[in-house]
């Protein structure tokens, strides 16, 4: 259906500017604004850092590692790229062909890595990977030395747990949005698997590949918990860790800021080159059943896909099953330090609920803004959580903390400044679930609300929430979830005696208390979780409509 | 119902009583912000905490964000706002930027009768402990270990070793000035040329350490002192620390009060406590370092057995910065290779 902006009918029958508009208006500039303003105050800091007499930004050596830094940052979220997409291919096929008990909770899986909090994932890789993880076991009789997943190796094994999943869901949607018709078609046809894959599947994979790519891409050369746990000294260093370093370890603020506005310069680049590029991949939430194919009706085949399906499911489900289980028997062996826990997860509480209030209040007030518009204008509200994009948040913080160093106490901003920065950092998908919702709702309840005479609160309350507290909720609660998991800012800032329950378990890694850290991990899993279905259940209804 | 009542009406008064309690009997706390061997189970930090709140009447909180150059700098980015009244293990490297960023105090203590390897003006950084930096392996694994840097440059390609981050670790920046002082100009070619043999940086010396016991290396940066850890705590004879006839780097490691400290007094008499008597006699076999002042009975029995370089190098404290700077950039270059 073609949505004209003529047919959006104007908020209210007569321009009456009252008090509340105004409000509503002052608001409005303040969530388009206030992510803007932080970002370009950010900016500002980091080019005022004077330069150091010792950092010398013209020489070559600091030069060459700086680059160094930003080529190994491209090739590992390239190769991830690549790796994820290129077995997300096979394996949406498969899926989307193959009818199998568990495939639905299979598919339900491929969500958990997104919620799950990277580091927690971190430690069940390991459990799996590691030195003395599963596979190193199995290994040792035939004389294979244990295996150590530092490094490039390390790093792209966990970039591929995280974003295979994602990949096969965009790949899967594109199997599936090709009408049943074309299978039919195409066995009356007598085609083969080469002659559908050249007239079917490939012109639907083509468009879509480059959004996949592009997306895992930039995901992976934001993340920071996943090389900060992985990335193994000088070889392994993205600009993201660069810039950690240079403030934990160096205090080299000089450096810190070159590494930031770098990294801030490339992220612009390839989002607009992104943006050019890639068509913007669907995120449909229906990935109904399996047609069937009898080109794909061979054993061959369907060993094939079976193998497929099966290394995907081990891939993905044993990290968490490990982390998890040694989770448990942590708990049991090793009891947990409940006081410290209990202190780090109220920290973790006030970043979560922070951060959700500010994507809350940025997010939901941008969508009811942008569903008000033409589509032309509508993308201009995109721009606070684009400017949010091009700058993640350790070169922001990089920045906020140049600026109020000398003001503020280190350990005072920390928590609060996580809060603020992941609640900024999940606007951006607050704003794709709602805009969509508000915008709805405008159409089909609109003109009749304005007969009605509803404005302001009422219409608020009786028109919008009973259709977008479902979006809403979700996105909340995946707001809340994941800044509770979050290991990004607080790791670069966080006091060490004060952590929140994702730095007080990377603290337990880091000394070799093992038991502790999968203890903290499951307690950090429960807790994530539970976040997520206050908010996902508790504000958008038990309703499964 | 009558019991459920009074059982809750007791356990209020109880929490209440015990607040009150709790408030009323608050001791005053010595935060120390020290590196994270300082106080594993192992290291000298239960015994010391022991020994200290003994006679102090107060709580002694050790507070370990990494190795002692991570947790020097966690209190520079702290600034004169920081919780820590003291900061244990700053070493004779990082003495010149721990005196420009001016957030340490002269202590006032008499620090006569300290037996250093070096002249120290010990005024505001109160030397506790010392070492040589080594290489350390296990003879069972390494029958044939370098005898000097040349050697291991031109080891087999099997001889893998662990070394640390210099950025986040003392013995990570002890070992980069030391190639710095044999080599000097070639330093960098020297670095190019270890790369290979680098399984891993870590972040501190516990994680290297750790990764050589589990046979991950055969060989770690660490101290001459090591293998003592070996022989006494574990009486296992198979940990060497290779003698290179280069010299060995030095590092003298002090604690110093904080300008910003709302204890002062309790952090004069930790660093009393600690340099002196009681504290120098839990140092060596817990931190496995030479003590700052000779004990009258000389050291336990495993040290007898260990390496005694001949040759003692060291950077004079000013110097390093600018030293450091120019190295640094060349381990970064050569090893993010």
């Amino acid at each position: 259906m073609r949505r004209h902006a003529s047919s959006l009918a104007p908020m209210h029958g007569k321009p009456a500017l009252n008090y509340a508009h105004h409000l509503a208006r002052v608001f409005t500039f303040l969530a388009f604004a206030f992510p803007l303003a932080i970002v370009g105050w950010a900016l500002f800091a980091l080019f005022q850092v004077p330069l150091d007499q010792t950092t010398d930004p013209d020489e070559p050596l600091f030069n060459r590692y700086i680059w160094r830094a930003v080529r190994f940052t491209i090739l590992q979220a390239g190769l991830s790229a690549v790796l994820s997409v290129a077995i997300a291919i096979p394996l949406a096929r498969a899926l989307a062909f193959r009818t199998f008990p568990g495939r639905g909770l299979l598919i339900a899986l491929f969500g958990a890595p997104f919620i799950l909090p990277v580091i927690v994932a971190v430690l069940g890789l390991l459990a799996i990977w590691g030195p003395v993880g599963l596979i190193s076991i199995i290994l040792a009789p035939i004389g294979i030395k244990p295996l150590s997943p530092y490094g490039l190796s390390g790093i792209l094994l966990a970039h591929v747990f995280f974003n295979l999943p994602l990949a096969t869901r965009i790949l899967l949607q594109g199997w599936q949005s090709l009408p049943p018709e074309s299978w039919r078609l195409s066995a009356q046809l007598g085609m083969g698997q080469f002659a559908i894959l050249r007239h079917i599947e490939w012109p639907m994979l083509r468009p879509r590949i480059p959004g996949a790519l592009s997306l895992v891409f930039l995901l992976c050369v934001t993340s920071f918990s996943v090389v900060l746990a992985l990335g193994g000294g000088p070889k392994a260093t993205t600009i993201e860790l660069a810039i950690y370093q240079a403030i934990r370890f160096d205090f080299d603020l000089t450096s810190a800021a070159i590494l930031a506005l770098l990294q801030i310069a490339l992220c612009t680049a390839l989002a607009v080159v992104a943006r050019l590029w890639a068509a913007d991949p669907d995120f449909g939430q229906s990935l109904g059943t399996a047609y069937q194919r009898v080109d794909l009706d061979t054993l061959p085949m369907r060993l094939w896909d079976g193998l497929i399906i099966g290394f995907a499911t081990l891939y993905l489900a044993l990290p968490m099953i490990a982390a998890l289980w040694r989770g448990a028997i942590g708990m049991i062996s090793h009891t947990p330090d409940i006081e410290k826990m209990l202190g780090a997860m109220l920290r973790s509480l006030y970043v979560a609920g922070g951060a959700t209030l500010i994507t809350a209040l940025i997010g939901i007030t941008l969508a009811i803004a942008a569903s008000a518009m033409t589509h032309r204008y509508a993308r201009l509200m995109e721009l606070p959580g684009f400017a949010i994009l091009v700058a993640p948040p350790i070169a922001l913080g990089a920045g906020l903390f140049v600026l109020l160093k000398d003001i503020m106490p280190i350990d005072d901003m920390a928590l609060p400044m996580a809060a603020l920065l992941n609640g900024l950092q999940a606007t951006p998908f607050t704003l794709i679930l709602l805009t969509p919702a508000f915008r709805q709702v405008r159409l089909n309840y609109g003109p009749l609300a304005d007969q009605l005479g509803m404005k302001g609160l009422s219409r608020l309350r009786l028109v919008y929430w009973p259709v977008v507290r479902k979006p809403a909720g979700t996105a909340l609660g995946l707001a809340a979830a994941l800044s509770a998991g979050d290991l990004g800012v607080i790791a670069l800032f966080g006091a060490p005696a004060a952590p929140t329950l994702p730095l007080f378990l990377y603290q337990q890694m880091g000394a070799y208390r093992m038991d502790g850290a999968f203890a903290t991990g499951l307690v950090l899993v429960c807790f994530a979780l539970s976040l997520f279905i206050l908010f996902d259940r508790g504000l958008g209804g038990n309703d499964r409509s | 119902m009558k019991n459920i009542a009074k059982t809750l009406l007791a356990a209020a008064t109880s929490l209440l009583t015990f607040a009150s309690y709790a408030t009323a009997d608050q001791k005053p706390v010595l935060t120390v912000y020290t590196y994270d061997s300082f106080v594993s189970d192992w290291g000298p930090g239960p015994k010391i905490k022991e020994g200290f709140e003994a006679t102090c009447k107060c709580e002694l909180n050790f507070v370990a964000p990494g190795d002692a150059a991570e947790t020097f700098n966690r209190l520079r980015l702290e600034g004169t706002s920081s919780d820590a009244d003291v900061i244990v293990g700053l070493d004779s490297n990082l003495v010149a930027a721990a005196k420009k960023s001016g957030l340490f105090t002269a202590h006032g203590l008499d620090t006569s009768g300290l037996s250093l390897p070096i002249d120290w003006d010990s005024s505001t950084y109160l030397p506790f402990d010392w070492g040589h930096f080594a290489f350390v392996y296990n003879s069972d694994v390494v029958k044939n270990p370098p005898k000097s840097f040349e050697e291991l440059l031109n080891a087999d390609e099997s001889l893998k070793i662990v070394i640390q981050d210099p950025r986040s670790s003392t013995p990570g920046l002890g070992l980069l000035l030391w190639v710095k002082e044999v080599y000097g100009d070639k330093a960098s070619e020297v670095w190019s040329k270890l790369a290979p043999r680098i399984v891993t940086v870590t972040k501190g010396w516990s994680e290297a350490y750790g990764m050589f016991l589990e046979g991950q290396a055969q060989m770690v940066l660490s101290y001459t002192t090591s293998p003592a850890y070996h022989i006494i705590a574990e009486e296992k004879t198979n940990y060497h620390a290779a003698a290179f006839s280069e010299g060995h780097y030095v590092q003298l490691e002090v604690s110093a009060v904080t300008k910003g400290s709302d204890q002062p007094e309790l952090a004069k008499a930790f660093l009393e406590f600690l340099s002196g008597t009681p504290g120098q006699a839990i140092l060596p076999t817990t931190n496995w370092m030479y003590p700052a002042r000779m004990p009258k009975e000389g050291l336990p029995k495993g040290f007898d057995n260990l390496i005694k370089p001949t040759k003692s190098l060291l950077i004079a404290a000013e110097a390093v910065p600018a030293i450091r700077k120019e190295a640094l950039n060349e381990w970064l270059e050569a090893l993010s290779k």
